[in-house]
């Protein structure tokens, strides 16, 4: 039986936390290469049903990075992302997709530290939670 | 005031043009129900036959909206004169958060506050008419405050046809009126907010396999109908993003950028979908009228969805809707009380 | 004609549980139709709440798959469902729903994928000995409580056992084996189904009477609030949209459920709606049902179920626009 490997997509804001990934990338700070990465404009662009979406056709967890808040490239995108996903994150929880697969973690451009250890960190909590329950068939 | 002085008055101002037309409710063929009526000064009589009663379960600034709504056919200019209905307690915060958010100006609405101490579920109250009456013609059926009355005989208490979200009101008089049609009523005890979440917290307490197993039996049942959707007064966008059932005539480019998010199949993962998206723009506006749950025809318990998110926003940010017009509507300004709370984040 | 003790019930339906049976079964409020042995049986029931369309003509179905690749596109059509299934416990209305959607569904050139699953079910119907709802009407639109129209067999409840009784030559293969029934049943059982066809207040509809013009829709309409659920619950309704789901790259067409209630419905591609308000669309409604359908089919589209009387959240009720249709048409 094969071993069951965490699908992670994470969302990633343009200005801080994808070059923080890429910074991680040219510093060759390894990270577990269960995420797979789109990147926006800005963490605020993230729409709940985004998330969802994401939960539905198969990932197994979901990452959105952005600014710390006060440093966002558009002033307080980051801020209504938090606001808003901080909501999502519970409701989630209410249906049954647990709080540990869907993380919201400010990375800036200079920590490519701080981002392989973010995806540490999600990648080991879903694979302790297991496969998601119910996914599409394409 | 009393109710024949409110008819009075609502005559008069449908005589002398002040509003457009009037929408109250009325007694229909469906004993457990009494319906919308529109009221212009082409049926005058029917004022005679408004009914304020615990029969009046419908959410009336839904038809704020429709009016708005209506395509006009061309060369017809649009009759801007304000609308009159009867609201009750927690419709009136329907009327705030659409002010709040600019979709009505004050002076389009001329509002009869109606308090009230529960409204009865038409869907209980069938259900147990069927099951202790033998009767096919309900012409000896009475409901009012004290219960249910078959040919003068109770066959059921008020508390057993109550609606569900009445028992766990907040809010019994209108926080929005320009009249009264009688004297405002004791608001419930604080310890009621409590009460509003227990059967979410009972919830909650389930491990995440449980919960999924109940969601998943309850949005098999859905069919896509959107009538939880179209009976919402505050889903009123023009063209909604989780349903293709209003598409708005555009030019050919912004056809083509129509994205779909929410799939339109009817199975499992795509009610849920549509579900959480719907639960998620209805985030610090749901005034929890309980029509969707209500009107829904296979009983899922919606409610569930839309007072855990409310519970949410009102642990974290103190909010509520509906209650005062001038403040921001709490989704779209930003602080940072939400990274205060641990159960939040982390 | 068959009897059937209501003891052996279970077996009778075990045997025919080697096919996918369908049983009214009681799902949280609301009836249901199920396979047999997921739910607690409820055979005491007024009537479901979704038709019994939904198991021959699903919410939603995948038609074909497509797929893109170097040398061109592959099509690949899905497989027809060749599941055979018995439904049980069918209302006569249901089940005349389903006659008026074969005629929709089988006109030249008949729909595969509902034919695939219509030639492979057989309907046993469930006659009413006291009609359910105060709502319904199926005396009025030319159907009774003991209807046997798109039925394969018919049970009626004498009490302590069943009357079964053979329509068609499908149903007359699934009761082989069952007891004769003695005269005194099927006189008991005749006697069920006309008190039972009393019981119903029967008033006249006019369909001559409908006027295009008339001021009353645009009165009914404005209380309507679109959502649709009389149609979905229709047993006759059957309109259905296409849509493409996926990418240009790899997706699939996929037929779901769609109502004329919603603008959406019949809005054109250069934007103009012939179906702006919602008085048109209203109007539609009960002139395809009472109407166009008679003149085509010659029968009201109409079973006279009574779940949109029940279930409208406004009140819009069909029985009481047909009765002032006929009284403005005097």
């Amino acid at each position: 039986m094969s071993e069951w490997e965490p699908k992670i997509l994470a969302f990633l804001c343009n200005w801080c936390s994808y070059a923080g990934a890429d910074l991680a990338g040219v510093s060759r700070i390894q990270y577990p290469s269960n995420i797979r990465i789109i990147r926006v404009m800005c963490s605020g662009r993230v729409n709940p049903s985004f998330v969802i979406r994401a939960f539905q056709e198969g990932a197994d967890g979901v990452l959105v990075g952005g600014c710390h808040p006060g440093d966002c490239h558009y002033v307080e995108g980051n801020l209504y992302a938090r606001r808003r996903l901080s909501m999502l994150r519970q409701l989630l929880d209410f249906v049954g997709i647990e709080k540990e697969r869907f993380l919201v973690r400010w990375v800036s451009a200079s920590e490519g530290g701080k981002f392989a250890d973010v995806v540490k960190e999600i990648t080991e909590q879903v694979r302790k939670l297991g496969p998601i329950k119910e996914k599409w068939e394409a | 005031m009393s109710e024949e002085e409110m008819k009075t008055k609502i005559r008069d101002l449908l005589v002398e043009g002040k509003i457009k037309f009037f929408v109250g409710y009325e007694k229909g063929t469906n004993p457990f129900l009494a319906r919308p009526v529109m009221i212009s000064d082409e049926n005058l009589e029917k004022v005679d036959d408004l009914e304020f009663s615990v029969l009046c379960s419908n959410n009336l600034t839904l038809y704020i909206i429709e009016d708005r709504k209506k395509i006009l056919p061309r060369g017809v200019e649009r009759d801007e004169r304000p609308i009159g209905l009867v609201v009750k307690g927690c419709d009136s915060r329907a009327i705030n958060v659409l002010l709040q958010e600019n979709m009505i100006k004050r002076e389009d609405v001329f509002l009869v506050g109606l308090p009230c101490e529960g409204v009865v579920d038409p869907n209980k109250a069938r259900d147990v008419w069927y099951k202790r009456s033998d009767r096919l013609n309900p012409e000896d059926l009475e409901i009012n405050e004290k219960g249910m009355f078959v040919n003068g005989e109770k066959i059921a208490d008020f508390d057993e046809i109550e609606a569900d979200r009445c028992r766990v009101c907040l809010h019994r008089n209108p926080v929005a009126h320009d009249e009264l049609v009688w004297d405002e009523v004791e608001e419930p005890k604080l310890e009621t907010r409590e009460k509003r979440y227990e059967k979410i917290r009972e919830y909650e307490s389930l491990s995440p396999e449980k919960k999924w197993d109940f969601w998943k039996k309850e949005l098999s049942k859905c069919i896509r109908c959107y009538s939880c959707k179209n009976i919402c007064p505050l889903c009123y966008c023009e063209e909604c993003s989780l349903a293709k059932d209003q598409l708005q005539a555009v030019s050919p480019e912004e056809k083509s950028r129509r994205v779909l998010w929410v799939g339109r199949e009817v199975d499992l993962l795509d009610n849920l979908s549509y579900h959480l998206n719907r639960a998620m723009h209805l985030a610090g506006r749901c005034i929890d009228c309980g029509e969707c749950e209500r009107s829904c025809p296979v009983n899922i318990p919606l409610r569930l969805l839309y007072n855990e998110v409310e519970k949410n926003i009102y642990e974290t940010f103190q909010y509520e809707a509906g209650i005062n017009p001038d403040e921001e509507p709490v989704l779209t300004t930003f602080g940072s009380e939400e990274a205060r709370n641990e159960e939040c984040f982390l | 004609m068959f009897s059937v003790d209501k003891k052996k019930l279970d077996d009778l339906l075990r045997a025919w549980a080697k096919d996918e049976l369908y049983v009214p079964c009681k799902v949280g409020d609301i009836t249901s139709f199920e396979v047999y042995g997921t739910h607690e049986i409820d055979l005491d029931f007024k009537n479901s709440r979704v038709p019994i369309k939904r198991i021959m003509f699903p919410e939603s179905e995948t038609l074909y798959r497509y797929e893109s690749f170097p040398e061109g596109y592959k099509i690949e059509p899905e497989e027809l469902d060749n599941q055979k299934r018995i439904i049980f416990g069918a209302r006569p209305c249901d089940c005349a729903g389903i006659e008026r959607i074969d005629k929709k569904f089988y006109q030249d050139p008949a729909d595969p994928y509902y034919d695939a699953r219509r030639k492979n079910t057989i309907i046993v119907g469930l006659a009413c000995n006291k009609p359910p709802f105060f709502s319904c009407f199926c005396t009025s639109v030319g159907l009774s409580p003991h209807s046997t129209v798109g039925m394969d067999a018919l049970f009626t409840d004498l009490g302590d056992k069943y009357l079964a009784e053979s329509i068609t030559d499908k149903g007359k293969e699934i009761l082989k084996g069952l007891d004769e029934a003695p005269e005194d049943e099927i006189r008991k059982a005749k006697e069920l189904h006309e008190k039972a066809d009393r019981l119903l207040e029967r008033f006249e509809i006019d369909n001559s009477a409908m006027d295009f013009d008339a001021r009353i829709w645009e009165k009914e309409a404005q209380r309507c609030i679109g959502c649709g659920i009389c149609t979905f619950l229709c047993p006759s309704c059957s309109c259905f949209t296409i849509e493409n789901i996926g990418s240009t790259r790899k997706g699939k067409m996929v037929r779901i459920w769609e109502t004329c209630q919603f603008p959406a419905y019949s809005i054109e591609a250069s934007g103009h709606n012939p179906r702006p308000n919602r008085k048109e669309r209203v109007r539609q409604r009960f002139f395809d049902k009472y109407r166009y359908s008679f003149d085509k089919f010659g029968e009201f589209d109409c079973v006279g179920c009574g779940r949109c009387v029940d279930l409208c959240p406004v009140n819009i009720d069909v029985r009481e626009i047909m009765v002032s249709v006929k009284e403005a048409g005097r």
